[in-house]
């Protein structure tokens, strides 16, 4: 529990919160003139409505009110009314002096001892709307006399009976302007601002509706149109619609500002609510609709007590569903959403109250500052939701390219091998085939042929034919499937040579190690070592006289590069330099540079050794 | 029945549909003084003719016959309670013809070309329970063992008779230089075991390579529904 209290009270919507109810408190204070300004508070009031200039004032009935002065109050449902006050200066002042007037319902036009000092505008047809909007007469040099001044203020308004008088100050101008600024700043250009900023978010807001289709955007961007609508009507002191339209606006925008944030609200916390929706859409709808078409004596009675109470009570169930969803969620964004309802509903309260209740209408609205606060918490917490949307999408995005990469390389890893895979089938197939033509075709014939040579006894013929098998044979061998691997190479020649030597009483002395793969090592190659070996050892068994042969075979670097070495050494008297070089050496070095070995011959009266050295590592 | 003289000579039935080969070995085998030929058939069909007759010590065949291949007949002696060797005549010794034979059961193989003393040798060898493997063979058999073990993790069941179908240590070993080109002599010195030992070795390892390749054959005749267990 206690972790909850500091979970709301130190969070930055509850922050904020205060420092907004802490503006506004300085707002009002800002309202409140200086002590050194008269504030002329019982004043005459003139209710005749045909009286036309301040000096028709003379006989006319008067009533002694204090200002502020709320006609509907007393009863007044006129039109126009004058008010006439007295200053009485000792010494009239050296100074420029002014006249303030907060708030007027609607304008008021003034008078300084029968001069005409200013008015808020227009004055007839409609007057011009100077409720929310302070007024300033600088009264000229001279004007103001010595003992008694006479000040009088025609007030009219549109429609009837909404008229009002707001306090009446005077003083030096010095003094009495920077309050009349103050007050301009905040009830006008603040407002002005205010203005600017809903539309260009709506229109933003409206864009980003458009473009998402998301329905929560949409609701937004009304909501801060009703926002809008709501601070114009407070805007237009010269506009052309009677007061009475002006006011139904305001209304509207009051009322339909409640109704969107309930549909915002539904859509934002993810709550189908639907007979909801209906239900207030409805009452705007219809609301609306009534309010246009009342009279005007009816309007504001309405207005009040069933518009207005029904906004708030619209109002207060988006109050109690945001905090619902926050004690549900915990999240600063529904806690930050329900303060600021709060802050709304209080402001809208305060207003009725105001305008219904209480008759110091001068006092003004509060709910269109009010209004600034949600709506950039609004707009910031659906502008996170979106830019969490996006980023989210943006990373997803990626995994997937990330991931059907990774698939493609897979695919084209598995595609090679299946490739390669074929393409040794379709080798060994091809090679079986030749393998058994062979077999069965020239191996078959080739042994008879050499045995009726035999039975001939033509010697000779027996021989190369014999040979020719021979070669036949190492070339079947080469066809074998062996892995890569020298060892089986070497096995199998000695299989073809072990009856050559043996002839020849010489024997194989066998030393081949384990030997790594020899990349590389196809039929074409393999042709060529045994060919070399073959040609050394009948180099050996020709000329060498030797009794032993050894073959051997090890790893062995050269150049930094692992290799293979094969030797084939044997003990017999060497090669003659002298000697013709036969064909055979030439041809075991042309071998050997086609298969990309170094063969090195080392020869003494002891022995001969050929080395052939092969690389096992990839250059 | 079976002709059998104790304590020699050893009775041989060659099948060679070549009259020249046949011929050829048929004179070898008579030279040999401890071996005794028992008939020479071209066909299949009269090899089976002479089997029902009486049955060899030893029976050469080649695998390219005029009315099948030799290898059913390989299969069915192997099936028989008969003891028989099974030598495969073949012109290369190539690994695919002296494979498919181990396969179907025979225990050796003789090159065509040999002549008559190589023969002999070859026969009497068989009979005394060595059996020759090339180099390229050990190599072959090697991989596809290394690979039946790989796949064996996989559930291939194991044999009729309850072995172990992969090699053991020393059989790998002794597969292992005969790929690299030693023969069954300096094996024995090299691993110091008789020369006996290594020819029995190999001996095992071609029965194991021709268990294997039946249990296959049924395992997958059973997988497909064509022979049940018990029928």
């Amino acid at each position: 529990m206690r972790q909850d209290l500091r979970f709301f009270l130190l969070s930055w919507p509850v922050l904020t919160c205060l420092i907004v109810v802490l503006l506004f408190f300085l707002l009002v204070e800002q309202l409140s003139p200086e002590v050194n300004v008269l504030q002329l508070r019982e004043v005459s009031f003139f209710s005749a409505a045909e009286v036309e200039k301040p000096d028709a004032l003379a006989g006319v009935p008067r009533q002694r009110v204090l200002l502020p002065h709320n006609w509907n109050r007393h009863g007044f449902a006129g039109r126009d009314a004058w008010y006439q006050a007295q200053l009485r200066l000792n010494v009239p002042p050296n100074r420029l002096w002014g006249l303030y007037l907060p708030s007027v319902g609607s304008n008021a036009a003034i008078y300084l001892n029968g001069h005409f000092l200013g008015s808020g505008g227009r004055m007839t047809d409609p007057p011009a709307r100077n409720g929310f909007r302070p007024l300033y007469f600088a009264i000229p040099n001279g004007m103001l006399k010595p003992e008694v001044n006479e000040i009088v203020v025609h007030v009219t308004t549109d429609p009837a009976g909404r008229g009002f008088l707001g306090p009446l100050l005077m003083g030096p101008d010095k003094t009495l302007n920077p309050v009349y600024q103050r007050s301009y700043f905040i009830r006008v250009t603040l407002v002005q601002f205010i203005a600017v900023s809903l539309l260009v978010s709506m229109f933003y807001v409206g864009a980003l509706a458009l473009k998402t289709n998301d329905p929560v955007y949409g609701y937004f961007a009304a909501l801060l149109g009703a926002c809008l609508l709501f601070d114009g009507s407070l805007l237009f002191p010269a506009s052309p619609l009677p007061g009475r339209w002006m006011d139904w606006l305001r209304m509207l925008g009051s009322g339909w500002l409640s109704v969107f944030l309930v549909l915002f609200l539904h859509r934002f916390l993810m709550l189908n609510r639907p007979r909801i929706d209906r239900y207030v859409l409805l009452w705007g709808g219809t609301g609306s609709l009534l309010l246009a078409f009342l009279p005007t004596s009816w309007l504001y009675q309405v207005s009040g007590y069933y518009w207005d109470v029904f906004t708030m009570i619209w109002g207060s169930y988006a109050l109690v569903t945001a905090f619902v969803a926050t004690r549900q969620s915990y999240s600063r964004e529904c806690w930050a959403l329900t303060l600021s309802i709060l802050v709304m509903l209080g402001a809208g309260l305060r207003d009725w109250i105001v305008y219904t209740e209480n008759p110091e209408r001068y006092h003004g609205t509060l709910l269109i500052y009010a209004v600034l606060y949600p709506m950039v918490i609004f707009g910031w917490v659906l502008l996170h939701r979106f830019t969490s949307a996006l980023s989210e999408a943006a990373t997803l995005n990626r995994e997937l390219e990330e991931r059907i990469a990774r698939r493609e390389t897979e695919l084209a890893v598995n595609y090679e091998r299946i490739n390669e895979a074929q393409q040794q089938q379709a080798l060994a197939e091809e090679r079986e085939r030749i393998m058994r033509d062979m077999h069965d075709g020239i191996g078959g014939q080739l042994i008879s042929a050499i045995n009726v040579a035999r039975k001939d006894a033509r010697v000779e013929l027996a021989d190369a034919l014999e040979t020719a098998l021979a070669d036949l044979r190492l070339m079947i061998d080469s066809f074998e499937p062996l892995d890569e691997d020298l060892g089986t190479v070497l096995g199998l020649i000695r299989m073809r040579l072990e009856k050559r030597i043996h002839n020849h009483n010489l024997k194989f002395v066998w030393r081949v190690e384990d030997l790594p793969r020899v990349p590389g090592l196809g039929p074409h190659k393999v042709l060529h070592v045994m060919r070399i070996i073959e040609e050394a050892v009948t180099n050996v068994v020709r000329h060498a006289r030797a009794s032993h042969i050894v073959v051997a075979a090890r790893t062995r670097e050269r150049e930094g590069r692992m290799g293979v070495i094969v030797e084939i050494i044997d003990d017999g008297k060497g090669i003659d330099p002298q000697a013709e070089r036969g064909c055979g050496l030439i041809n075991m070095h042309s071998r050997a540079n086609r298969i990309s070995a170094v063969l090195d011959v080392k020869t003494n009266s002891g022995g001969t050794a050929i080395q052939l050295w092969m690389p096992v590592s990839v250059p | 029945m079976k002709c059998r003289s104790e304590p020699a000579p050893l009775s041989v039935l060659v099948v060679e549909d070549d009259p020249a080969a046949r011929g050829r070995i048929s004179d070898a085998i008579r030279e040999q003084p401890d071996m005794c030929l028992l008939d020479a058939v071209a066909s299949l069909a009269e090899a089976w003719r002479s089997l029902e007759n009486c049955w060899p010590d030893v029976v050469l065949v080649d695998l390219g016959l005029p009315d099948g291949d030799g290898t059913t007949l390989i299969q069915e002696i192997y099936t028989r309670p008969e003891c028989c060797e099974v030598m495969v005549i073949t012109v290369f010794g190539d690994e695919g013809h002296v494979l498919r034979a181990i396969e179907a059961g025979a225990t050796g193989y003789l090159l065509k070309e040999e002549d008559s003393d190589q023969i002999g040798r070859c026969i009497r060898q068989l009979a005394a329970g060595g059996s020759p493997m090339s180099a390229s063979i050990a190599r072959h058999l090697l991989t596809r063992f290394r690979r039946q073990g790989e796949s064996r993790q996989g559930g291939v069941p194991e044999s009729e008779k309850g072995d172990p179908q992969g090699l053991t240590e020393r059989e790998v070993e002794v597969l292992r230089l005969i790929a690299k080109g030693y023969n069954s002599a300096e094996i024995s010195e090299l691993l110091g075991v008789t020369y006996h030992t290594v020819t029995s070795h190999i001996r095992n390892i071609y029965r194991k390579l021709a268990v294997h390749s039946r249990s296959e054959a049924v395992f997958e005749a059973v997988q497909r529904g064509l022979v049940e267990f018990g029928a």
